[in-house]
């Protein structure tokens, strides 16, 4: 077989007693690639994550990590990997520096200059046992220990959630490093500026199942733009009938403030109307990540969802 | 009332909150607490009602107790017999017993509610809210109150129901409930200095095992006025259906009190999470050896280690240096020296004296060996595991590294005992080449129920992990089969269950091989079966 993806996942089910956690999941991640994994509180990132390091036998499907099994193959694929918890909790007695050496030296050692390096950058202090760390730099011990081994696959997981905004960019800076030669880097967050910013491509799920998958740019083409205009004339005749004929959304008008939401599709007879109407001035934005993701997340089940409703009011 | 006022409350009233974390602890100890107090009671009145049976005469009390009182294996354990009453015999084969466990209990329920919600940052929540500062500690005392008073009340009323008299159920009942507290007062303290509440809990049940060894001391060795220096040695002062010391109630009272005012006092003033030892800078690289499971699982196991080996040796010389008295002390009528020549004579004595003690070792020896053995629990729970089990690190190295150090490390805790007690008694008996090795083999006797225990535990955690404490419950019932079965002239089969039972009583006895081979081969399958199920089974956070 020529280099399959880095992670293959087609089915995954993996249930706690009675709980459902992973219901028919499907995630593809390639070589080389920054894969956005998003989905709301509970919807089964880390449980999904926990599987491809073998920490959770899955109950079903099928999954590949570096075209191997991650149950089986456990201890040879860690070889290849890091992964930094979203809650990372040190040894009490052990110092930042020796947390870092031990997870390191398990994976065959690095550089010293690439971990003094990472020190530096991150700013932390080596010499401070595991107790005494706040949360975003117990973080730094594990995304330090991480990056200095330079690893084929990178699984992050929520890696950010404690770190100040100027850490945050080190991390960025790090995981494009990471990009650059090569490395897969699997990416869950809620930092969507993040995401945006480092990801090739994202799947999103939610309660157990992937939602959709696709680069961003593919992703939003899915979702509505923004329009507002104000109009030549105020109440002008029959505007609110031929837009709403057209399918916007939250049609509003104000005087001769008119705003709405429209889909892709809906766009060119949406604008034909305005133009008709007589248009002063115009703008429209496209859906912000947050829209996008707001759109995945809320909705519930088919026929009563919440972005419906929201239309409806 | 408004926020400000609410915010007022907390800061000028340090013991705001305290009904509701009191009713908080004992929610969350809704099964544990219950059980231990049942348990407390229920030792008083099964001895009571099983001796009744065994001696209902005064005239076979009295012959039993001249036989306890000139043996002093017994009387290291649990103290003389004081009176032939059937309350008197009761009383002083579980006063010490009892005594201990409700330390114990108090320990743990002291440690869990204050210095462990600090180390996970659950009171950080609590802090948060108009909780006072000292009423964390102090409702954790409140509990602990709680809990002995039931213990009290539970024995007065328990052992009349089993035809004992009330006055000296009383009297006892109250003397073990003091007890209880003043370790709690104890643990509130050592919750203030350590940094977790394995250090805290560690800190007090040593103070546990000295103040047990001053009062064994004291008894057996003939220096009774010791026993004023002991908590454990108070409760026997007391002199529940003897004299009645009501007064002495006084001491572990004052004790407490004294000691929960100073663990307050000492909350209020520190910062939270903080101890009021230890250091927060360390080394800035890891050392060679700390490169790999087994280096970390030796890095975290050997402070531990350390101190129980410590320990055991401390207790090993303090047991061995009495060793000679034994059978000296109280053996002064004729009819007690034929009675001692009847056993053996007195090198039988003090060989009973020192199996015995070696029994105790095995059983302490076994805690060590549940806690090291959960240490990985505690692992896997916290996420520390994952950040190891991520790396190229399989299953069964990791968890193996932990099984590695209870076996092992109760084998070396269990030999400085031994070595404790060679050399303490080897010295009197200028003898130290003899009973060094002598006394350090029948020391590792014990080893292979001490292997039993660690590997039942194993198999808790990997076959059960959510219910790992239960390894805690087995040890408690081998030690009440060991205590008081004997004695109660329990059903052989109910004895065997204990791996303690089967164990050869060296020095004195022959050494018997097969049930050796037995226990280690018991162990080695609950082992198997411990490193198998950890491997299938899915890693367990929370």
């Amino acid at each position: 077989m020529t280099n399959p993806a880095a992670i293959e996942i087609a089915g995954l089910r993996k249930h706690f007693g009675r709980t459902r956690a992973l219901d028919g999941l499907d995630l593809r991640v390639e070589r080389g690639e920054v894969h956005g994994f998003l989905g709301p509180n509970g919807a089964g990132k880390s449980t999904t994550i926990r599987i491809l390091l073998g920490l959770l036998r899955s109950d079903g499907g099928t999954v590949r990590l570096l075209g191997a099994d991650p149950w089986r193959d456990a201890v040879s694929l860690h070889r290849r990997l890091a992964y930094v918890p979203g809650d990372v909790t040190l040894w009490p007695n052990l110092t930042g520096g020796e947390a870092i050496d031990l997870l390191g030296r398990l994976r065959g050692g690095f550089p010293a200059n690439r971990r003094d390096e990472l020190i530096s950058r991150f700013e932390l202090d080596p010499r401070k046992k595991g107790r005494a760390y706040s949360t975003g730099n117990r973080q730094k011990v594990a995304l330090i220990a991480a990056f200095a081994g330079e690893p084929e696959l990178l699984i992050l997981d929520e890696p950010t959630s404690g770190l100040d905004p100027l850490m945050d960019a080190v991390f960025r800076q790090c995981v494009a490093e990471a990009h650059e030669r090569g490395a897969t880097v699997l990416l869950s967050s809620h930092i969507l500026s993040e995401v945006e910013e480092l990801c090739d491509r994202v799947s999103i799920i939610r309660t157990g199942r992937t939602v959709d998958a696709g680069s961003l740019a593919e992703l939003r083409h899915l979702a509505r733009t923004t329009i507002t205009a104000q109009l030549v004339r105020r109440d002008a005749d029959g505007i609110g009938a031929r837009l709403r004929a057209a399918g916007v959304h939250e049609l509003t008008i104000e005087g001769s403030t008119v705003r709405c939401q429209a889909d892709p599709e809906a766009l060119e007879a949406v604008l034909r109307a305005l133009t008709d109407a007589g248009v002063r001035a115009l703008t429209s934005r496209p859906p912000t990540l947050e829209e996008l993701f707001i759109k995945y997340y809320a909705a519930e089940q088919p026929g009563e969802g919440r972005d419906e409703a929201a239309a409806v009011r | 009332m408004n926020g400000h006022m609410m915010k007022e409350d907390a800061s000028q009233r340090p013991f705001a909150g305290m009904r509701v974390l009191v009713q908080l602890a004992l929610r969350r100890d809704r099964i544990a607490l219950p059980a231990w107090v049942y348990v407390l009671i229920a030792i008083a009145a099964s001895t009571g009602y099983s001796l009744r049976g065994l001696y209902p005469t005064e005239q076979s009390r009295a012959q039993f107790a001249a036989i306890l009182n000139a043996t002093g294996s017994t009387i290291a354990i649990y103290g003389p017999v004081e009176s032939t009453s059937l309350g008197g015999v009761t009383a002083w084969r579980i006063a010490v017993l009892a005594a201990v466990l409700a330390a114990v209990m108090s320990i743990l329920l002291v440690v869990r509610h204050t210095r462990a919600e600090e180390q996970t940052g659950r009171q950080e929540l609590l802090g948060a809210s108009p909780v006072g500062r000292r009423a964390v500690p102090a409702a954790a005392l409140g509990v602990a109150l709680l809990a002995n008073s039931a213990v009290a009340l539970g024995i007065s009323v328990a052992m009349p129901l089993a035809g004992c008299t009330f006055t000296g159920a009383l009297a006892l009942g109250l003397a073990v409930g003091a007890c209880g507290c003043f370790f709690a007062g104890l643990a509130a303290l050592t919750a203030q200095f350590a940094q977790t509440s394995r250090g805290a809990n560690s800190a007090a049940c040593a103070a546990v095992g000295v103040f047990f060894l001053i009062r064994a001391t004291a008894d057996a060795g003939g220096h009774r006025w010791l026993l004023w220096f002991t908590p454990l040695g108070w409760v026997e002062r007391v002199g529940a259906y003897s004299a009645n010391r009501w007064w002495v109630l006084a001491l572990p009272a004052a004790g407490a009190l004294g000691l929960a005012v100073v663990a307050t006092r000492l909350a209020a003033v520190r910062d939270l999470g903080a101890g009021l030892l230890g250091s927060r800078f360390g080394p800035e690289r890891a050392g060679r050896d700390l490169s790999g499971p087994y280096g970390l699982a030796w890095r975290l196991h050997r402070g531990a280690l350390l101190g129980w080996s410590i320990g055991f040796l401390v207790g090993g010389a303090a047991i061995g240096y009495i060793a000679k008295d034994i059978g000296g002390v109280l053996s002064s009528s004729s009819k007690l020296v034929q009675i001692i020549d009847e056993i053996g004579g007195h090198q039988a004595l003090v060989d009973a004296y020192l199996a015995a003690s070696m029994g105790i070792f095995g059983l302490v020896a076994g805690a060590y060996a549940v806690q090291a053995t959960l240490r990985a629990r505690g692992e896997e729970s916290s996420g520390r595991a994952q950040l190891l089990l991520a790396g190229p690190v399989g299953r069964v190295r990791w968890a193996a590294g932990h099984c590695a150090a209870a076996l092992l490390g109760s084998a070396l805790v269990l030999a400085a005992g031994g070595l404790g007690a060679g050399l303490a008694h080897g010295l009197r008996m200028h003898d130290v080449s003899g009973q060094v090795p002598r006394l350090v083999l029948a020391a590792l006797a014990q080893w292979p129920a001490v292997a039993v225990v660690a590997a039942l535990a194993a198999a808790l955690f990997g076959l059960l992990p959510a219910r790992t404490p239960v390894a805690w419950a087995a040890l408690t019932v081998f030690l009440l089969l060991g205590q008081l079965g004997p004695v109660l002239k329990l059903n052989q089969a109910v004895m065997d269950v204990s791996p303690f039972t089967h164990l050869p009583r060296v020095p004195g006895d022959a050494w018997t091989w097969p049930p050796v081979g037995w226990l280690v081969a018991t162990a080695g399958g609950l082992l198997a079966l411990a490193l198998d199920g950890f491997r299938r089974r899915d890693l367990d956070l929370d």
